[in-house]
Formats: C-alpha cells, sequence, structure tokens
C-alpha cells in the first residue's frame, strides 16, 4: 500500500472518529480508528516510514484529546516498532491473524491509557472500566476487516 | 528480537527522548492544529444538519408545530414568572439583600467529539476570540454539561460532566445536602461523600451548590436514581442520571460570569 493512500485512508478515518463514531457506540465503547491506522502503516510501510506515520497519528489523536499529556504518541510508535519486528519474524497476511494482533494491541492499548487514568487519582468503576478495555478492543478488531475491504487490500 | 547493541543506543535514547518531548508538549500543538481543522468540521457539521433536516422533513414539521403551541404556554409561564421576579426583586431590595450577579451566555455549537473511551468531552466553534475563557461553566437549556479546559482563538475544549477528572460540587435541591458530583465515564454520574445520615433519596434534584465562581447556583445537575454505600464504609454515595444526554450535546451554552 503506497504512503499517499494510507494518508488518505488515516484522515478519513480521523475524521469519521471525531464526528459520526459516536452514533455507532455499543454498551458505551467505540472502536480506535487512529489505531487501526497504525497497525495498517505497520504492516504495509517500511519500519521508519510506519513509526513515523504513526507518530503523526498519535500526534492527531492526542491534539483532540483532553489530557495534557500525549500518552497516544508514545504509545503508537511503540506499537508500530514492536509490530513491524515482529512482522520480520512471523507472517501475518490474512484477515484473521491482522483481527487478533489489533484486538491484542487494542487491548494492551486500553489497558495502559485505562490504568494511567486510575492511577492519576480517577475513579471508574469496574464493569465500565471492563467494559471500555474489552469490549472498545473487540469493536476496533472487528472492524478492521470492514476496512480492509473497504480499501480492498487483497489477501494473499 | 529486540536487543540494542551498544552503537544503537545513542540514537535509540535520542528518539525516545525526542517522543517523550513531543508528548509533553503537544498542548503547544494543539492550537495550530485545531485551527485547521476547524473550518473542514464546522462544514461537516453544518451540512449533516441540512442534509438531517432534509431527510426529517415531516417529522421536524410535526415537532415544529408541538413546539410552537409548546412556545406560547411558556411564553404565558414567562410572564408570569417575571412578575414574580420583579416583586423578589423589590422585596430583596427592602431588606437590603445582595443581589446574585447577572451573567452572560454565548452560544456555540459542538464540531469535534472525543476520539477515545477515556475521556468525554467535545470542541466547540467559539473559542478565545469571543470571549470564552479557560475554567468558565457550560450548559445547554436543560442543565449543567461541563467546563471550559482549553482555549484557542476560534475553538475551545469542553470537559463533560461524565469524564473522571471532573468534578462539580452538587447540592440536593430538597434538603441542601452538599456533596461531590464526578463523572464515570458512563451514562451516570456519582454524588460521592455524602454523610451516613444525609438527607437524600431517590427521585432529588441536584442542582450547582456555587460554591466556587466557575458554576453558577441552581444549574440542574440530574436526578439521584440511587443510593449506595462506599467500599470504606464510611461514606454513602448518590447515583445520578444527568438531566442532559450528555452523548447527543450539539449546541451549547458558554456562562461568563
Amino acid at each position: 500500500m503506497k504512503l499517499s493512500t494510507l494518508t488518505v485512508v488515516a484522515l478519513i478515518l480521523g475524521f469519521f472518529q471525531l464526528t459520526l463514531l459516536h452514533y455507532f457506540k455499543v454498551f458505551g465503547a467505540q472502536p480506535d480508528l487512529f489505531l487501526v491506522s497504525v497497525i495498517l502503516a505497520s504492516l504495509f510501510l517500511p519500519e521508519r516510514r510506519a513509526i513515523i506515520f504513526s507518530i503523526a497519528v498519535g500526534v492527531f489523536k492526542d491534539t483532540f484529546g483532553l489530557h495534557t499529556f500525549g500518552l497516544n504518541i508514545l504509545l503508537f510508535a511503540i506499537w508500530s516498532f514492536l509490530i513491524v519486528k515482529v512482522t520480520r519474524k512471523v507472517a501475518i497476511e490474512d484477515n484473521l491473524s491482522r483481527l487478533l494482533l489489533l484486538f491484542i494491541v487494542a487491548l494492551l492499548h486500553n489497558i495502559i491509557s485505562g490504568l494511567a487514568l486510575v492511577y492519576s487519582g480517577n475513579f471508574i468503576p469496574a464493569g465500565i472500566f471492563l467494559r471500555a478495555v474489552f469490549l472498545g478492543a473487540l469493536y476496533t478488531g472487528l472492524t478492521l476487516p470492514l476496512i480492509l475491504k473497504i480499501i480492498k487490500v487483497r489477501i494473499v | 528480537m529486540f536487543n540494542l547493541k551498544d552503537k544503537k543506543l545513542i540514537p535509540f535514547l535520542v528518539v525516545v527522548s525526542l517522543l517523550i518531548f513531543v508528548a509533553i508538549s503537544i498542548s503547544i500543538l494543539r492550537a495550530p492544529i485545531l485551527a485547521v481543522s476547524r473550518p473542514p468540521f464546522s462544514l461537516f457539521v453544518f451540512l449533516q444538519r441540512e442534509l438531517g433536516g432534509m431527510l426529517f422533513y415531516h417529522h421536524n414539521l410535526v415537532e415544529n408545530t408541538r413546539l410552537n403551541r409548546e412556545n406560547e404556554l411558556l411564553k404565558y409561564k414567562l410572564n408570569a414568572l417575571n412578575e414574580a421576579h420583579l416583586e423578589n426583586a423589590r422585596l430583596k431590595k427592602i431588606l437590603d439583600l445582595k443581589q446574585k450577579s447577572s451573567f452572560r451566555v454565548i452560544a456555540a455549537r459542538v464540531i469535534i467529539r472525543p476520539a477515545d473511551n477515556w475521556s468525554c468531552g467535545l470542541v466547540i466553534d467559539k473559542g478565545s476570540a469571543q470571549g470564552i475563557k479557560k475554567g468558565l461553566a457550560v450548559a445547554t437549556f436543560s442543565g449543567l454539561a461541563g467546563r471550559v479546559v482549553e482555549t484557542t482563538g476560534s475553538t475551545a475544549k469542553v470537559m463533560l460532566l461524565n469524564d473522571p477528572n471532573l468534578g462539580v460540587s452538587g447540592l440536593v435541591q430538597r434538603s441542601r445536602q452538599e456533596g461531590l458530583v464526578c463523572g464515570t465515564l458512563g451514562a451516570n454520574l456519582l454524588m460521592k461523600y455524602l454523610s451516613d445520615n444525609a438527607d437524600i433519596k431517590e427521585g432529588d434534584t441536584i442542582v450547582s451548590s456555587g460554591l466556587n465562581d466557575t458554576y453558577p447556583k441552581g444549574l440542574l445537575i440530574g436526578t439521584v436514581i440511587d443510593i449506595g454505600r462506599d467500599l470504606s464504609g464510611l461514606s454513602r454515595f448518590a447515583v445520578v442520571k444527568p438531566a442532559i444526554d450528555l452523548s447527543n450535546i450539539e449546541e451549547v451554552l458558554v456562562i461568563i460570569p
């Protein structure tokens, strides 16, 4: 996939995330389409470009966030770096593996974001925390095949 | 797979330091990015509203008729209340009581919504150029919505009541019992630090207490739907259903004291 195509896809996903996605909330959880962009970049771009792209997506996401520290910039760069390293050793070329990879990354991302919020002194009921962590990760994972189908990436 | 050689250690540390620097300085990057992204988001919201108006024409027509009727009734009630208000002001003047300061409001439209599951906020299309400052209260006609946490020239970021980082001093309208209303990321709010013998029950209305200057006194927050006890057993809490649907706000009023 070309960098220009991926940039357009990321911009559309970001725009959708910031405007219309709240209509598609399930039990208060919504997918993280910025993370989907990061995974796509890490899977289809060369290492350096993928990491820079992920940092840019992180900056874009944190710009519209409410928190003063840009946690997503750091996490997106780490996820991108790790995915690039992993895909050198393990072939991730079918939709199910990509979905699983995205689910695991989203799960870790949600756990870290949630714990950062809790450890900064905020109270979140356990039910809401677990719902945001697991349902959010699952929902994010399930959007990937749909997005790949829309942008017509052929599976080997 | 992940071991770093000594030669690569310095560039690696430089990259990590740069990343941390960018993450810390994100607030500096926000203003220009928000300024650039405001026009397309505003245009999108405008088109969305117009398209919605056309698609739901019949529904809007029926709604308009109903609201016109309601408007007439409210005008009648408002007139009666104005009389009571004037009488109240006269009596207060006679008693030499300090008048509550009046405030003005700025109407703004929501153009962007939060991008994750761990915060509740929105971005509005008015900013410091229109007189909006950090810390101002934000409401709708139905009740309190949140607080301005950041402004740029033409936009402002609002933290909603259901964000766990926001706490509002609340008051039970019936018994004048005070507590701290906090968000939980869910649909309901929590009113915390209620003593064991606090006079509060299901169905009570919660309003802002006006303890600090940020939130004017008497703004509707919500209704108590459940009461529970803290895990420590030292105090009780109340589950409050917000007066407004915090997930579907389209227009807000920024309150300037």
